[in-house]
């Protein structure tokens, strides 16, 4: 038996291991960093290298999604990821059925080419106003009221651009891909771990959450 | 032998389901919290402390079952919870509200069927609450029917 430190002959197959093991690793590594990188979805705020990262899964015409947004996403955007602590992400995820959801999937879709302001202004107007819309179905009114006229007017002319359905139907792929079957759901990611919570969850609890990984 | 049965087949049914609960929960604290945010019946700062310590007091309840180690006190202790989740869900249930149950999966919204499903429980953890006495009892009418008398109480 040979032991370690011993200076006995390295045989060949490991010599070809010890290059061809790591080689594989790094292709490895490549593949799902750049797979996760193709992966589709909105940076809201934080740094991609933020300590902790949360995928957002939803939907505009779902009320717990609103809350979600309004009382937790907001604050966390606020009180977090402007110190990128933590990274948030947004998918598009509008349930089938949901036809007005879908078309402000699309807004917002259209919104983000505006820039990440105007995106975030009409994503909470849509939200705001979900009930009004929902109502009456005069979606545009709610999305006319977060923006100034000329870019509102610019907003219409991207709508008509057939790469805006094209990305919504890719968050939607990557939701289904995912499996996800309920929105809201957030995938939170920190320290390696993975969490998948559906439903609403307090900003409270989910301050106390993070408090774990970030202050 | 059918005592013997029937004392096994409870502890190890509660104490089974009761681990199960508890590890669920510890391994996906923020699902858990957002289940128990769902009932609208705590202030939202009380949830993550119930989130996080909670299911302990089932895993603790589990194992507690399983090695028998006061058992009456156990016992005790989980009909309680039992009974309170019990409560617990037929009040959210009648007040409306469409919350997840959290009980044994995160996909469970509460409705008649989690409602009877936990009751029965309550069935096992009464019987081995109150074991000695039913024995004792059925022991007494054995008795003064002429008949042979059941062994003596074990647990």
């Amino acid at each position: 038996m040979r032991f370690w430190g011993s200076r006995m002959p390295i045989h060949p197959l490991i010599k070809v291991s010890r290059i061809l093991l790591p080689a594989l690793l790094l292709l490895l590594g490549a593949a799902t960093a750049s797979s996760a990188q193709d992966a589709p979805g909105r940076v809201l705020g934080g740094s991609p290298n933020s300590p902790v990262r949360i995928d957002v899964f939803s939907d505009f015409q779902c009320a717990a999604c609103r809350e979600l947004f309004l009382n937790t996403i907001k604050p966390i955007l606020k009180e977090y990821a402007g110190r990128d602590k933590v990274c948030v992400v947004y998918h598009e995820y509008p349930i089938a059925g949901h036809t007005l959801g879908l078309t402000a999937a699309h807004y917002c879709e259209a919104a983000s080419r505006l820039g990440l302001p105007r995106l975030l202004a009409v994503m909470e107007s849509v939200f705001l106003e979900q009930a009004t819309w929902a109502r009456t179905g005069n979606l545009e009114a709610s999305v006319a009221k977060a923006l100034p006229p000329a870019e509102f007017a610019r907003l219409q002319q991207i709508m008509r651009d057939p790469s805006v359905g094209a990305a919504v139907n890719r968050h939607t792929q990557h939701a289904l891909q995912r499996k996800i079957n309920s929105t809201p759901t957030l995938i939170i990611r920190a320290q390696g771990k993975e969490e998948r919570v559906s439903g609403y969850i307090p900003y409270p609890v989910m301050k106390q959450f993070l408090g774990r990984f970030v202050k | 032998m059918a005592w013997r049965i029937l004392h096994w087949a409870c502890r190890v049914l509660l104490g089974a389901l009761f681990l199960y609960s508890g590890y669920i929960k510890i391994a996906q604290p923020l699902q858990f919290a957002a289940a128990v945010a769902g009932y609208q019946a705590v202030p939202e700062t009380w949830i993550w402390p119930i989130a996080q310590y909670f299911p302990w007091l089932e895993v603790v309840l589990g194992i507690g079952l399983l090695a028998g180690w006061r058992l009456r006190l156990v016992a005790g202790a989980t009909a309680g919870l039992l009974l309170f989740f019990t409560v617990l869900l037929t009040v959210t249930w009648l007040r409306g509200i469409q919350a997840n149950c959290g009980c044994f999966s995160f996909d469970d919204p509460i409705s008649p069927a989690t409602i009877a499903r936990d009751s029965l429980l309550l069935v096992p953890a009464l019987y081995l609450l109150l074991e000695r006495r039913l024995k004792k009892a059925l022991a007494g009418a054995t008795a003064k029917r002429g008949a042979p008398t059941p062994p003596a109480p074990t647990a």
